[in-house]
């Protein structure tokens, strides 16, 4: 092998193991029989038991799921009628400026977003509980929905096929639930889990308005720290990840063309 | 006044983003006929065919349909089908829900579906397709599809956007003929829009030429080819030469004296009305085929023969496009068409007689051949 080939597959190969070694550590320590250190003892999987017997870590688990479940399912709905109405409205005026304006806060640095809405809530007292936080990560996540389900429909304005519907009869409404929905689906569902996925693994946003009672996963996980990197961390972490890979997972399947209806060229 | 025609568009105006595409356009057809939109890219031919399907609302004028006004009716409630450049078929359906939509949703009785769908089926040549899935068919059965799915709702007007772009020239050319066939048999109203002159020469009853968002040109294809109304038509429709000329004198019997380039003299037939008065400029059109060459110049005086430089010889295969600079000083390229060329010994009439690139060549024109056209506008 020439050096120069060699010095190519070392340099990647650091690049990768920089990636993904802290998180293989975080995998292959929720395993070690020991508590708080960094030393090998033993298999175990004892933490994932002591994990679910934690009421705590329970909770802040099922109120991640919940605020997941309910930001991305409205965030889809929300992300589904905004895309329609950017590709399909005829004369919408300034239509760039609204497509641009959607995807900002994808850019604005997630700190501002999370003072942002913070300071908002607390002037208009709207309660930090539950649904503030949904409203923080559907706005946090409509870009994202937006990014997805944008694409494919307008694709599917491309090859006219919603107005050879109308053309034969079909009204818009008819139109976009006989033609549209069944062939968009497979990126509405992708941009759903997309926006669950960010929502379940936000943390910054989160920490600003999340409230008493409303302890998310992540922030759960950030306070349980301050008593050192425990093992029940790192199992947490793992489980964690493993359920944001199977999304991604699942993200990229459906968002490939062979399993979208494919439209003739 | 809508009169007894299908369709009728009176003065329509639109713009886009204060781009005018199109430009008072009037048009009337009649049941039965098979018009045709031709003019370049953005010519607003597409434009015109959206307005008449409702996808596009005109800026102003109006749209009859059957004698009632259509001009903001949405598409799906006029009765008007559209064969879509790309098909526009529905990939989640198989060939026969495809065919059946309009039925659907008219929830017309199964039985009346599944005849009617293998009626249309049959009527372009694809009985027992019905359980195919779209991604299975080839582009030309795709279009036939589409075909039947338009013409399954028995609409009074039929919308056809360029269907035949994206097929090869083999397959293009035996669409254009069963396309035809299809018309006549069902007796319905064809619009069709093309940027391709063969395909409108082949099919059409009438032809509309575009351009610039204006309508050029409209009458059958022959009057179009023979006695095009501007050297856009006259180019855009076959070939032609474009010559400036000079009108010096109208004589009777339908005749005009002209200068042509400044150069000759020639007696020409005019129709009655000439675009111009004595002593102004106009312009010529000589198509290609009725350019002769010969090695010398013509002893019959009714035609005019010109000494040209050959520039250079075009092999197209059943003939050859020469290019030639005719009368010294002039600046243009005129093209003639030899249908006999590569022959050995070329014969005198049409042939180059040996003539290389560069030599001398007599172009010999009948002034019948010639047509008077309207200057060019400045626009």
């Amino acid at each position: 092998m020439r050096p120069g080939k060699l010095a190519g597959r070392v340099y990647a190969g650091l690049v990768y193991a920089a990636l993904y070694f802290p998180l293989l550590i975080v995998i292959a320590f929720s395993f070690n029989d020991a508590k708080r250190n960094l030393i090998w003892k033993g298999f175990t999987v004892k933490w994932y038991g002591t994990l679910f017997a934690d009421a705590e870590l329970v909770a802040a688990l099922w109120t991640s799921l919940k605020v997941a479940a309910t930001a991305s399912l409205i965030a889809t709905l929300m992300g589904l009628l905004a895309s329609y109405v950017l590709v399909h409205h005829p004369r919408l005026r300034a239509k760039r400026a609204y497509d641009s304006a959607l995807s900002v806060p994808l850019m604005v640095p997630e700190i501002i977003l999370g003072v942002g809405l913070l300071s908002l809530y607390t002037r208009v007292c709207f309660d930090l509980s539950f649904w503030g936080l949904v409203c923080a990560h559907v706005v946090y996540c409509l870009p994202f929905v937006v990014w997805v389900v944008k694409a494919r429909i307008s694709s599917l304005k491309g090859h006219s096929v919603e107005e050879a519907a109308m053309d034969l009869g079909a009204t818009e409404w008819q139109a976009f639930h006989k033609i549209t929905l069944p062939l968009a689906w497979p990126a509405i569902l992708a941009g759903g889990m997309l926006a669950f996925t960010v929502s379940f693994e936000d943390f910054v946003t989160s920490f600003f308005v999340a409230g008493v009672g409303t302890t998310t996963l992540p922030i759960k996980i950030y306070s349980m720290m301050k008593f050192g990197i425990t093992p029940e961390i790192n199992a947490m972490s793992t489980i964690l990840l493993v359920l944001t890979l199977l999304l991604v997972a699942a993200y990229y399947f459906l968002n490939t063309e062979k399993n979208q209806d494919q439209l003739p060229v | 006044m809508t009169g007894s025609y299908l369709l009728e568009l009176k003065n329509i105006h639109k713009s886009f983003d204060s781009h005018r595409v199109l430009n008072d356009v009037s048009l009337q057809i009649r049941e039965g006929e098979f018009l045709t939109l031709l003019g370049p890219s953005g010519c607003g031919k597409t434009t015109t065919l959206r307005i008449i399907g409702g996808f596009e609302q005109p800026d102003s004028g109006e749209v009859y349909l059957n004698g009632a006004r259509v001009t903001h009716l949405p598409p799906y409630r006029r009765n008007v089908h559209t064969v879509f450049q790309h098909y526009a078929l529905f990939p989640h359906y198989n060939v026969f829900e495809n065919v059946a939509f309009s039925m659907r949703l008219k929830t017309l009785p199964p039985q009346t579906i599944e005849k009617e769908v293998k009626d249309a089926l049959s009527l372009v040549a694809l009985s027992g397709f019905e359980k195919r899935k779209v991604s299975q068919l080839s582009g030309g059965q795709q279009q036939r599809i589409a075909l039947a799915r338009s013409l399954v709702g028995k609409p009074s007007l039929l919308l056809l956007d360029e269907p035949l772009g994206a097929l090869d020239l083999k397959l293009r050319e035996s669409m254009q003929l069963e396309l035809k066939k299809i018309q006549q048999k069902l007796k319905m109203t064809f619009v069709y829009v093309t940027h391709d002159q063969q395909e409108a020469l082949t099919m059409s009853d009438r032809i509309v030429v575009f351009n610039h968002g204006r309508i050029e040109q409209c009458g059958p294809a022959r009057e179009i080819y023979e006695k095009p109304a501007s050297s856009f038509v006259a180019d855009f429709l076959g070939n032609a030469n474009i010559l400036a000329a000079t009108l010096l004198e109208i004589l009777p019997g339908s005749r005009a004296e002209i200068l042509l380039e400044g150069e000759i003299k020639l007696k020409v037939p005019c129709a009655e009305a000439l675009p111009v008065a004595a002593g102004q400029r106009l312009c010529v059109a000589i198509r290609p085929e009725k350019i002769q060459l010969h090695s010398g110049p013509s002893q019959d005086a009714s035609k005019v023969s010109l000494p040209c430089v050959l520039n250079d010889v075009v092999y197209l295969g059943s003939s050859a496009r020469v290019l030639l600079s005719p009368f010294s000083g002039c600046a243009k390229t005129i093209q003639a068409t030899v249908v006999k060329y590569g022959r050995s010994g070329a014969d005198s009439a049409g042939g180059l007689n040996g003539t290389a690139p560069g030599g001398t060549i007599w172009a010999q024109l009948d002034g019948d051949d010639i047509l008077l056209l309207p200057p060019e506008s400045d626009s």
